[in-house]
Order: C-alpha cells, then structure tokens, then sequence
C-alpha cells in the first residue's frame, strides 16, 4: 500500500507534466525562434565531449551534450551569448546574432593546455545546483587516473567504492553496493553494452582499462526512464571514440600488468580508432621456476577497440568491442603414458555498432545492436593409457539486442527523450559435459534458457522559469520466458526547486524491475556466480526508491555539496538456499535432477540512510569527502526463521576522503582514507549434536556417551556436530579502515626522438599497516577453538611507469 | 646516425634505474612478506542453550522429547552430549487435554505413552519445558494427515560397476487442502542382522538413497501434483546375508510421512548443512523452539512394502 502511494503519485504527476509541456512546446513554436546546434569536441584529438554545458547567458538557461557530444538550442531570435564550459577544459564564449537556424560545432581546448587569459576556475564547472538529475555522481577520468591504487592498477570500479551510497564487498574487492543493493543490481553499461562479470581475479581488479574510457557517470536513485532492468543503480560508461587528428597512444608498465593504447586517424576528421589492450604477466615471470612436467599459472588480459565513422553531419557510425579474459590452468605430464591438465577460465565480451542520426536540429537519435557475452568453464581431463577421462562445467549468458534512443529539444528548457530496448539473453545456468572411456560413460547435459527482455520509454524534463524543474518518465518493460509474460509500468519522477541561485531542493521517485538475477553464494562477485532469469516460480526483483536533498554550489571554491536521504524497499530480491551452491551437484549424471530453480528463495530487502557529499573537481586541490549513514536489512522466509537480519554489506558509517593536489607542475600528490563499519556475518556461537527423524527407531549407533537411539525416533550422527549461529549476520566484523598515498611526476622526454610524456607513479597501498579482516575461523588451539581473523593486504608498495606519445 | 647513439645510452639509463631500485623494492616486498596476517579475536559472549528435538505422531507408540544442552564454541574440550535430566516437561492439545512428560534414564529422554495422551491427526500440539535457570521454553507442532496414494511403479535389481542395485520407483499424489502439505517420503530395504548378544538374528532397515525426487517435498505451487521418485541402494554380500548365489525374497518397504511445516524446514536445513563447503552459504538450522533450539515437530505415516528377489552374487 505504500508503495502504491507513490507510484499512483508520479503517475498523475508524469501524465501532467506532460500534457503541461506539450503544450508549452506548442506555444513556444508560435513565436519566432532559431535552433542552434552542433557537437562539442575536445580540440587536437576531435573526440565528442559527454555532458559539456551550454549557457545562455540573456536568458539564464541552457543545456548540456548528450552521449554523442550533441547539443540542441532553440532560442529567441536576436543577439545572444552562449558560453561552452566542460570540466578541466578552457571555456569558449561566442556572441551570436540568431537570425536563422544555426549550426555551430565547438571545441573545447584541455586546462592541460594554457591559453594566455583565460583561466579555469569554478565557473567553468557545472552547477549542482542547477542539476535535475539527483543520487547521480559524474566522475572525471583525469582523477580515477590520479588515485593511488593496489599494486599501481588505475581500477574505476575501486575509485567508485570511495564515492558516498557505495559501499566495497571484501577488501580488494572491485564489486561494489549501492544503498544496499547487491553487485548484480547494477547495470553495468559499456558503450550502450550490458556487462555481466566486470572483474578479473575474483574481484580484485575491474576490468575497465581507464586508457580507454571517456565518461563515467554513476546513478544511485532517481533513474531517468531511459534506464531500466537493474534495481539498484546505472554505470554508465562511454569509450574514447579514438583521436580523429593525429596518431597518439599511451603505455604502461606496472608489478601486475603492462597495457598499450594506440588511437588516431583513419581518414583525417572522418573516420578514427582506437585499440587498447592489457595483459598481466605473473604466468610469464613463474615460468622458468616451474618443473618442466608441471605446469601452472593465472592470466588475464583485456582488448578494447573502437571505430568512428563520420559519414557526414547528419549521420556518425561507431563500432566498439570488448573482449577479456581470466584463466587459471595447470598441465602434468609424466612422459610416460599419464597426462592431465585443468582449469579455470571466464571471458566477457561485448560489441556494440551504433549509428548516431540527425534527423533535424531538434531531433536526435542513435540505433544501437548489442552483442553481449559471459562464459564460465571450468574444465579437467585425464589420459592414462589411452583412457580418457574429460570433465567440463559451463555456465554464462549470452544477449543479442536493438536500442533505438530519440531525443527532442522543443525549447532550451524543455527535452523530450523516447525509445526502445529489446534484448534476447540465452542463458545457460549449468552444461556439464562428461566422458569417461573406462567406465563407458557419455554424459552431456546442457541447460539453457532463452528469453527476451524490452522496455519503451518517454521522459520529459520541462524547467519552470527560476522556479523548478521537473523530470517525469515512464518505462514499461516486458519480460517473457515461455509462456510466461511479465509486464511492469515503472514510473519515474524527479522535481527540482530553485531556493537561490546555487541552492537547490531534489526530490525523486523511482520504480525498477529486474529480470535477470545473479546467484551469488559469497556476495564477492566469483565467476562461479550464475545468471539466471526469472520464470514462472520466480518472480522479477522490483523496488521502489525515495529521494531527496540539498545541493549547493559555493562557486567561488569550486565546491559542491549534495546531502540526500533515501528509503528503498525491493521486493522478491532473490538469493540462494542456505547450503545450496553452485557445487551442488556432486555428481554429473544427475544433473538431469538437478534444478537452480529449487536452489533459490526470494525475500524482501529494506535500505535508508544519509548521504553527505563534498567535491571539488578543478583546482591545484580537489577531490572529494563523502559520508554515508545507512541501514539495510533482509527478509527471506526461508533464511534465519524468516525473521529480518541485517545484510552482509550493511554498514552504519562508511567515510571516505580523497585528496589530489599538484605540488608543482610536474608532480602531483595524492591519498585517500577510508573507514567503514564492518561487514555483518554469520559466526557460531555455539554447537549441537546432529539429531534427525528415523521413523523405524532402529538406529544402531552408539554415541560417544552411550546414548542408545534404539526404539527412539531419534537417530544422532555420531560426532557430527550442528553450528549455532544465534541470529543471521549476527556478528558485527572489526571495523575497515586504511591511508592510501601516491606521488606522480611527469616529465617531458624524447623516445627515438620522438616526444614523449613520462609518468611515474610511486604509491603505497595502506600505509599504516592496517590489518582489515578479510574473514573468520575458528580454529582448534589444543583443547579449545580459537577465533582468527585473516587480513590480506598488508602495507603494499607499488611502482608504474607511464608513457603518453 | 644519431638514434644509433642513443639507444645504448637509454640503455644504460635504465640500468642505472634498475640497480637503483630493485634492492629497495625487494626490501620493501620482503617487508610486506613478513607481515603476520593472522591475529586472534575473542568470541563473543556465549552460554549454554536448552536443544529440544521431539517428533510426534499417532503411529507411536510413545511420544518423547529429548533435551540436551549446547556448547558454547569457545568452551575448552569436548564433552559429547550433555542430557538435561532435571526438566519440567508438558504436553497437550488445544482441548484441554494435558500430559507430563517422565524422564527415562536408561533411554535419556522424556517419555509420556499414547495410553496415557492420544496423539490425533488434524491437531495443534504444544510443548513446555521448564529448565531451572532457563526462560520458559515453548514450541507448537501440528499433526497432519496420512497420504494413502502410494504407488508402487518399478522394483527391480541393476548391475553397476562393483556392486549390484536395487532400484525401486514409486509415486504418490497430494491431496491439496487448507493447509500447505509437506511430505517426506523414505524407501528401506529390509535385512536380517545378527545379535550377537543375545545369538538372535533380527530386522534392520536400510535407508535407501533418493537418485530421483526430493527427501522433503512441499506441495506449494504443486498443488495436487503426482509425485515421482527413485530410491537406490547397492545390494553388499556382508556377513548377515545369504552366501553368494543364493536367491532370496527381499522386502522393499517405503514409508510416505505426512509432515509438519517445521518438520520439513528443519530437516531440509539439516540436509543442506555442508559446514565445510566454501562456496555455500552458511546454514542456520531451523528451530521453532522459543527459548531455545531444536525442534518439536509432527508427522503422520502411510507404509507400503514388496518383495524382491534378490541374487547374491559373490565378489572378490
């Protein structure tokens, strides 16, 4: 009932507004205006800028560049001033006389760069205060590329974990929670392109290679309509288009891997690439130490690509892949007549072909096909005299999909957005294929599942004067699998009101719905984790999410702040059983038994809290503090007697600062501290014997007291003892904390006459020591059990060396 | 010409670079090795809990509650089983109807006989244990009904590598009522064992593996569905069966228990409990005891049996 409140709410108000605006859109096409528009370039590399502002200066309003680096004015006709702002770029003022439709492409040069007179200060940087979109963080690549990190590995996916709403799995971990949502709850999005497992090495490093990201933006609430399919929260990255002026690259060289990125020109200002690629190398450096019969080692390694095709203004094509691997494997050969090897591996793959179209100066639309793919395979064989014994377990999803995205700008303060996404997922929860020539056995047993998955949606965001602004959206999505159809409406809504010109009132309502759910026995993001869909005995996950807050921007300091509060409640979260895992099947020839549907229960899950955040993105100084307070709890009627229990990753606090802060020209500093209340968990507290039902009352075992269940209906496994975990996540771990520091300096030098950038980075991963609990056990210390804590990183230095040609 | 020059003193450059910097980022690696990752913690505060486990139904002959206590895990040693021996314990029904339940020394349980409190299918029941020093300890159980429908398919004997099978198929209907029904469906084969203290031979049941169906069935979103099962064991030439060769008669008996909700979650918590499994989440038992853990729960039972014949074979 309460959730139906709101939603019936944002209904009402989403169909008035856009009546509202509609009409307003009429009455503004009545009087003489002009539209001007174009792309927003970075200047010597051409590449389109993603969220750049537009300011009319006469008529206090703007816009901003989509996606695609496109904008859209429609203006009064007459003299106005726009003003081009993007951060860490020199601004461009332009008086123009609107007499006509206009279109005007501009590029933006790099602060990186000086231009005598013009300085970069806070003006230059977008208001937060004049955002509608709220729970949104943009994140500047230049500073993720800044932060000291584990082992010298740039990871995005690390730096967001230090942003206020998201909160860190285990230590090293790259998976990430936001409001208590878990990893699969956020839609992972590269180039329009859903990504399923984003880590490598069980966790510890993303996989996105920050040389070639261009854009970063995360949604923790408020979602605009044209998002959809994850409950929690929206990653949306964008990958460099690759330089349309000249050919330039970057390298690196770390302790855990070294990465090269080439981009440039095909045909000069029409067609451009950009290839980047990255490989570890501990496999490679083990090598000779290893016996030459047995062989061993772990890899991985990613490839990015890209293509950009100017056909001309009206029509820009992009093709842009992914491709990565983790593979763990070992080889024994005795040289004789045994011979085994195994192993591991998982691989994410995605491409994307795009075709951005002007349909005019107002109407915007880009066509998007999707290639998505994750693979699991474990996999084992045995040859011993001409036997053969061949053991494989695969698991992944594999989607194929179309997005087509409108948008309109009737005037500069109102845009529509509409579109459509359709995708086909095959999932294939579990296929074991088995051989065994001794035993004569032939087993293959292959699951798979496919479905489809689509979404339309509408949004219209209208400002007010200096009044308000107000975003209403609606998606329907629709999910089918079999002869199973779900059809959800999720309404969606966010208002802005003006309370002085840096001071701003959010609020938010947002409905989701998911349809495809990871199965997750540890929370830590494995690859072992599955994908599954829902179908008819599993429910979509949905939630319902509140907003609202303060933004203020104290312009003279380059500072924003936002403070927000939040409430979330989802309903059929799902999880696995207790004691149910992806090894359940022990044995292969009954996976024809076997059913991951019998192996999950949903539940409910209840998230709020307070989130503080102070950032500064220009300056010699900048950085960040957040703060968040929350609350997350789980109901699961299967799990803990069906009481609520506070979810692994709740933490009451959770602080982190970040500070970059160029000493000279050349050197930068930097650090980050992070605190946060420890994870909660399931210890025991205590132990039982194990008692069940023997209706026939004829067990013969004898325990070690002499307890005969003879004509009892009791049977006692002897020394077989039950844990006692009081309550689910009962156990509160010692609080996570941790300095992080890193200096950089930059110097000019020439490379086979060539000039080169030279960056070297010197860091150091937890500075004082700190030794984090990464888990429990209780270990046996002579007659009496012993609680551990294990911590995993210790003080970890680190050097890399960069190069930029 | 130039380049040529160069190259040799670029490498030169970063050999320098690299005498200077590898004993110092060894140093520091070694450092970081010697760090102990490892500390001791103390548990949290723990003490002993009153464990209930009692399964009653009208096909016993008695209705009995055993109680033991838990043991703290930071408590040194290991005692085994601790039996509480000095409880108050009660039964009864929702009319009135009431019972106290005696302390049996050589059995080491409670123990009230159906002479003396009737147990009857359809009915609430609810336990009292009152330990001294211990809150009133409390748990409610229902009885449900017996499942007649069992249906014998399939009983035969199947060679596998090593050992011989029997294989029983059997299947069984639910009849859907008010109430969710819970089922727990079990296939024994019967032998004859050999006491050796008393030079007499009886029946033993062997609890036979389910290849196919579930231990503990829920009828939720099942409703009236026809249940399938395949129950196996290996056929073992051990001391107390005829000598390979020998033909024998074999009884096959399968017992369909009707069960209770907190029947059926507490023994699907059992079997789902892998302490040692890493990729499992960790199981908490199921317990419908207030106060304390455990279970009280109730069944009832419908037995059907058939005869096989079994071939002995003797192997090496």
């Amino acid at each position: 009932m309460k959730a139906k409140l709101p939603l019936s709410l944002a209904i009402l108000v989403s169909l008035l507004c856009f009546v509202n605006s509609i009409s307003l859109a009429n009455t503004s096409e009545t009087s003489q205006q002009h539209t001007i528009s174009g792309f927003i370039y970075e200047k010597g590399s051409r590449e389109t800028l993603i969220g750049a502002t537009i300011y009319v200066t006469e008529l206090r309003t703007g816009t901003s560049s989509n996606n695609y680096g496109f904008y859209s004015l429609t203006l009064p006709a007459g003299n106005i001033e726009l003003v081009f702002r993007y951060v860490g770029f020199h601004p461009v003022i332009m008086q123009i006389n609107l007499s006509d439709d206009y279109q005007l492409d501009i590029e933006l040069t790099p602060s990186t760069v000086e231009i005598p007179g013009v300085e970069v200060t806070a003006e230059h940087v977008e208001r937060i205060s004049q955002s509608i979109q709220m729970s949104r963080i943009d994140l500047p690549v230049t500073q993720v590329q800044s932060i000291p990190a584990l082992l010298g590995e740039k990871d995005l996916f690390k730096v967001i974990q230090l942003l206020p709403g998201v909160q860190s799995g285990q230590e090293g971990s790259s998976g990430f929670y936001v409001r208590g949502g878990g990893p699969d709850q956020n839609l992972i999005i590269l180039d329009d392109a859903i990504v399923y497992n984003a880590s490598h090495l069980f966790g510890f490093f993303s996989i996105f290679n920050g040389d070639a990201i261009k854009n970063v933006q995360l949604y923790k609430g408020g979602f605009p309509a044209r998002f959809g399919g994850r409950l929690s929260s929206v990653l949306d990255i964008s990958m460099k288009d690759g330089s349309k002026e000249k050919i330039q690259g970057e390298a690196g060289i770390g302790i855990v891997s070294s990465r090269l990125t080439l981009e440039g020109p095909i045909i000069k200002d029409k067609a451009s690439f950009l290839v980047s690629g990255r490989r570890t190398y501990i496999d490679a450096l083990i090598m000779p130490f290893m016996p030459r019969d047995e062989r061993g080692g772990y890899y991985f390694y990613d490839l990015n690509a890209k293509l950009h095709y100017d056909h001309d203004r009206k029509n820009k094509f992009y093709a842009s892949g992914y491709f990565g691997r983790d593979k763990f494997y070992f080889r024994f050969n005795d040289g004789r007549n045994f011979r085994e090897e195994g192993g591991l591996y998982w691989q994410n793959a995605t491409t994307t072909l795009r075709w951005n179209h002007l349909f005019n100066n107002r109407l915007f639309a880009n066509t998007s096909l999707i290639y998505s793919d994750y693979t699991l395979r474990i996999y084992a064989e045995e040859k011993h005299d001409g036997d053969r014994y061949s053991l494989s377990y695969t698991s992944g999803i594999n989607d194929i999909g179309i997005k087509y995205d409108l948008s309109w700008h009737p005037t500069p303060n109102h845009l529509v957005r509409a579109g459509m996404q359709s995708i086909y997922h095959r999932f294939t929860p579990s296929a074991f294929v088995l051989r065994d020539d001794y035993f004569g056995e032939n087993i293959r047993e292959v699951q798979s599942i496919n479905t489809i998955e689509s979404g339309f949606y509408i949004e219209d965001e209208i400002r007010l004067g200096d009044i308000a602004k107000i975003n209403t959206g609606f998606r329907l999505s629709h999910f089918v699998h079999k002869n199973k159809h779900y059809v959800k409406p999720e309404p969606r809504l966010s208002i802005l009101l003006f309370l002085k010109p840096d001071l701003s009132w959010k609020a938010s309502y947002a409905s989701m719905n998911q349809y495809v759910h990871l199965l997750s026995t540890t929370g830590i993001g494995l690859p072992t984790d599955l994908w599954v869909p829902s179908t008819k005995n599993i429910e979509p996950q949905s939630t319902w999410q509140i907003a609202s807050g303060f933004s203020k921007d104290f312009i003279d300091r380059a500072l924003e702040l936002s403070v927000e509060g939040y409430y979330k409640k989802s309903s059929n979260t799902i999880g696995y059983r207790e004691g149910a895992s992806f090894l359940l099947i022990d044995d292969p020839s009954e996976a024809e038994n076997f059913s991951w549907e019998d192996n999950i229960t949903s539940g409910q899950a209840w998230s709020y809290g307070a989130e503080f955040f102070l950032q500064k993105k220009t300056g010699r100084l900048n950085g960040w503090l957040g703060y968040t307070l929350s609350w997350t709890q789980l109901q699961f009627d299967e799990v803990n007697n069906g009481q609520k229990y506070w979810a692994r990753y709740d933490r009451r606090h959770d602080f982190s600062i970040v500070a970059i802060y160029e000493l000279r020209p050349h050197i930068t500093l930097s650090g980050t501290w992070v605190y946060s209340t420890g994870n909660a968990l399931s210890l025991p507290v205590g132990e039982y014997s194990r008692v069940s039902h023997n209706p026939w009352g004829q067990s013969t075992y004898y325990h070690n007291n002499a307890f005969n269940t003879e004509n009892t209906p009791f049977s006692v496994t002897p020394w077989s003892y039950i844990n006692d975990y009081s309550s689910k996540n009962a156990f509160r771990a010692g609080a996570y904390h941790r300095l992080d520091i890193g200096i950089q300096t930059k110097k000019q030098v020439e490379i086979f006459g060539a000039p080169v950038e030279r960056t070297i980075e010197f860091s150091v991963y937890n500075l004082y020591n700190r030794k984090n609990p990464f888990f429990y056990f209780v270990e046996w210390h002579y007659d009496r059990r012993q609680l551990k804590q294990m911590s995993l990183f210790p003080i970890i230095p680190s050097i890399s060396l960069n190069f930029k040609f | 010409m130039k380049r040529l020059h160069i190259i040799p003193y670029r490498i030169r450059q970063i050999k320098a670079q690299v005498i200077i910097w590898t004993p110092f980022l060894a140093g520091l690696f070694l450092f970081t090795a010697c760090i102990e990752l490892v500390t001791d913690i103390d548990f949290p505060d723990q003490e002993p809990k009153v464990v209930v486990h009692s399964f009653i139904s009208p096909a016993d002959t008695a209705a009995m509650v055993l109680l033991t206590w838990s043991k703290p895990i930071s408590k040194p040693g290991n005692d085994g089983i601790q039996f509480i021996e000095d409880a108050s314990v009660q039964i009864n029904d929702l009319n009135g109807n009431m019972a106290q339940l005696l302390y049996d020394p050589v059995r080491k349980l409670y123990i009230v006989s159906t002479s003396e409190f009737q147990i009857f299918a359809g009915q609430q029941y609810e336990l009292h244990v009152n330990v001294a020093g211990q809150p009133l300890i409390n748990a409610s159980a229902y009885v449900p009904f017996a499942n007649q429908s069992l249906t014998f398919q399939r009983l035969d004997t199947l060679p596998s590598a090593g050992l011989d099978r029997v294989v029983v198929e059997y299947s069984f209907t639910d009849k859907p009522g008010e109430r969710e029904n819970f089922y727990a469906p079990k296939a024994y084969r019967q032998i004859v064992v050999y006491d050796s203290e008393n030079d007499t031979t009886k029946l033993h049941q062997i609890k036979m593996f389910t290849t196919y169906g579930e231990n503990y069935i829920s009828n939720n979103g099942k409703e009236g569905n026809t249940f399938q099962l395949r129950a196996e064991t290996y056929i073992y030439n051990d001391p107390f069966e005829p000598d390979g060769g020998q033909e024998v008669q074999n009884p096959i008996n399968i017992l369909l228990l009707t069960t209770d909700e907190h029947y059926y979650r507490y023994h699907r918590a059992l079997e789902n409990y892998y302490p040692d499994d890493f990729f499992a989440e960790p199981v908490h038992i199921y317990s419908n005891i207030d106060g304390g853990l455990g279970v009280f729960a109730g069944y009832n039972q419908y037995r059907a049996g058939h005869r096989i014949k079994i071939r002995f074979t003797c192997y090496p």
